[in-house]
């Protein structure tokens, strides 16, 4: 089994039979489809399908389909979510750049929630390297859901950014103060210039009589300029 | 502070920061018009101290035109995702209707391409309506695209949130609620905004939903609402703030409660003005699940707090405003 059907076997536990029926017909679909129209639509919708579908994955099932992904959980996930990830899991195209279109108009006109989504869904986009940027621009979201989403038990970051990527990820994590040891990668992506301008920013709260965050000092430290 | 000069104290009225709402303290407000994109977030903190649990903010013109299709995507996408996220930071609900507004349908260019995006966004969670659409000017552009949009709500099967002109508002309603019966809409999908005493009568009439607009010198007043529901009753009318970057108040409608409570109306007719009839009118949308507002314990005013308390879990922490630190 793999990640895809491992999802699809915890979204039949938690959705009825004619909604199921719905999905497999969409991903049908979507699987064939050039464009993205079908696409797009299901994956808006999934809200309005599963409106009375307001639960968490089970911690059980939360265990069973993190055994299939490093470094990864679907920790604090909706069903709502689950399903849509299952659902940008059925897009396919043969070339990269195609590929990447038919989520353009997803990422851009995104509701809260959806881009919540499409972020959580980073470690499974085929074509992995091309997700770079779109990530990056995730990170400078103000939108707290959007940062978890990425941050959180997700080893895209961890797996593809780049040093300076990296770095703006922490820095922004400390800053909108998130739960830093959820972040998957925390310290086997620390680095020299990250630990440099982590002891400046902890020189920086010292002066304003502020607290340094928890596990600031420890990443500085790991570091040190000789 | 300054009384010690007679002479001022007898022309200065002092000016009172606050109104007290204490009489309403643990009753639950839902505010079905309110354009959250021009305010700060002192608003949204005052509205939550008041009692605020949901509201709806309608797509709107922004002030001055718009020149390109990417700023009405751009708004749309705001009210769905950053200022729903605002609004989820003081515990508030925030909910849309999206729509082209009446004003900006006389740029028929721009408007043809707004059209094919609506799809787009109506769809979304938490987009309860098609709105805030209507007449302006009462142009034939500005029909066409009404008509065009009240379709659009049928074959969606959503609520329209209809804005009523400001001039010429006597046939401006009219003419909108013979266009939505014209096109099949049901009057009970229908919620007509910005009512007064010459519009009321016959709005309640035919069927629709009557939304009052609480708002300082230029709309309705709230001592003549509380005439308009002992005349007409609570039923299918309900009061919202409109506020937006003139001045207008964003506690119009907790401040509208506790004002009819003095005034002898009941807390019943209260809570449907205030709180259930727009609930329910909107949630024919589907998007409101009240629960999510049931959920939302309003906040005690007589408790004391600290600087930095977080108010309804881990939300933005206070601000002490009446302190000149700032840290």
């Amino acid at each position: 089994m793999n990640i895809e059907e491992s999802i699809r076997t915890v979204i039949a536990k938690n959705l009825d039979a004619a909604t199921i029926d719905w999905l497999d017909q969409q991903s049908e679909q979507i699987k064939k489809e050039e464009g993205s129209s079908t696409f797009v639509k299901t994956f808006s919708q999934i809200p309005r399908k599963l409106f009375k579908e307001k639960s968490l994955i089970e911690t059980g099932d939360i265990a069973f389909l993190s055994g299939f992904v490093k470094n990864w959980s679907p920790k604090d996930w909706t069903i709502v979510r689950l399903v849509r990830v299952w659902i940008i899991m059925q897009v396919k195209d043969n070339n990269s750049e195609t590929y990447q279109k038919k989520f353009d108009l997803l990422f851009d006109n995104a509701e809260m929630n959806e881009l919540s989504a499409l972020y959580s869904a980073l470690p499974f986009f085929d074509y992995p390297e091309i997700w770079k940027d779109r990530c990056a621009e995730g990170i400078r979201s103000n939108i707290g859901t959007v940062l978890e989403a990425i941050m959180y038990e997700n080893p895209y970051p961890r797996n593809y950014l780049d040093e300076d990527a990296w770095n703006q990820l922490v820095m922004k994590a400390f800053f909108t103060s998130k739960d830093m040891l959820r972040i998957t990668g925390l310290y086997e992506r620390n680095n020299l210039k990250l630990a440099n301008i982590l002891r400046d920013f902890a020189k920086e709260r010292q002066s304003a009589g502020r607290p340094v965050p928890e596990h600031l000092q420890e990443l500085a430290e790991k570091f040190n300029e000789s | 502070m300054c009384s010690n000069h007679n002479d001022r104290n007898e022309n200065q009225e002092r000016i009172v920061l606050s109104a007290d709402l204490s009489s309403v303290n643990g009753m639950r407000f839902f505010d079905p018009h309110v354009h959250m994109s021009s305010r700060t977030t002192d608003d949204y903190q005052a509205m939550a101290d008041a009692g605020i649990v949901g509201l709806i903010e309608p797509a709107f013109w922004l002030g001055q035109p718009r020149t390109g299709l990417d700023s009405f995507r751009d708004y749309y996408s705001s009210l769905v995702g950053w200022e729903r996220f605002r609004s989820s930071q003081f515990g508030i609900k925030h909910y849309c209707t999206i729509g082209l507004n009446s004003r900006e349908a006389n740029n028929e260019r721009l408007a043809e391409q707004v059209m094919e995006i609506l799809p787009l966004f109506i769809y979304k969670e938490g987009v309860v309506g098609v709105g805030e659409i209507g007449f302006d000017d009462q142009t034939a552009a500005e029909e066409k695209y009404y008509r065009l949009q009240l379709e659009l709500a049928k074959e969606a099967e959503m609520p329209v949130q209809i804005h009523t002109p400001h001039r010429d508002k006597k046939k401006g309603t009219q003419r909108s609620m013979d266009i939505a019966i014209e096109h099949g809409i049901d009057p009970n999908m229908v919620i007509i905004d910005h009512n007064n005493e010459e519009t009321v009568k016959e709005v309640l009439d035919r069927g629709f939903w009557a939304a009052f607009t609480i708002y300082p010198f230029t709309k309705m007043g709230n001592e003549r609402m509380v005439e308009i529901v002992k005349q007409y009753g609570a039923q299918k009318i309900m009061v919202n703030s409109a506020a937006d970057w003139g001045i207008s108040d964003p506690l119009a409608v907790p401040k509208t409660a506790a004002l009819m409570l003095t005034k002898g109306i009941s807390r019943e007719e209260i809570e449907l003005v205030t709180y259930s009839n727009a609930i329910r009118a909107f949630a024919q949308s589907g998007q409101i699940e009240l629960s999510d507002l049931v959920a939302i314990s309003p906040i005690n005013q007589s408790e004391k707090f600290e600087g930095n308390t977080i108010l309804r879990g881990g939300q933005q922490p206070r601000v002490d405003k009446s302190s000149l630190i700032i840290s």
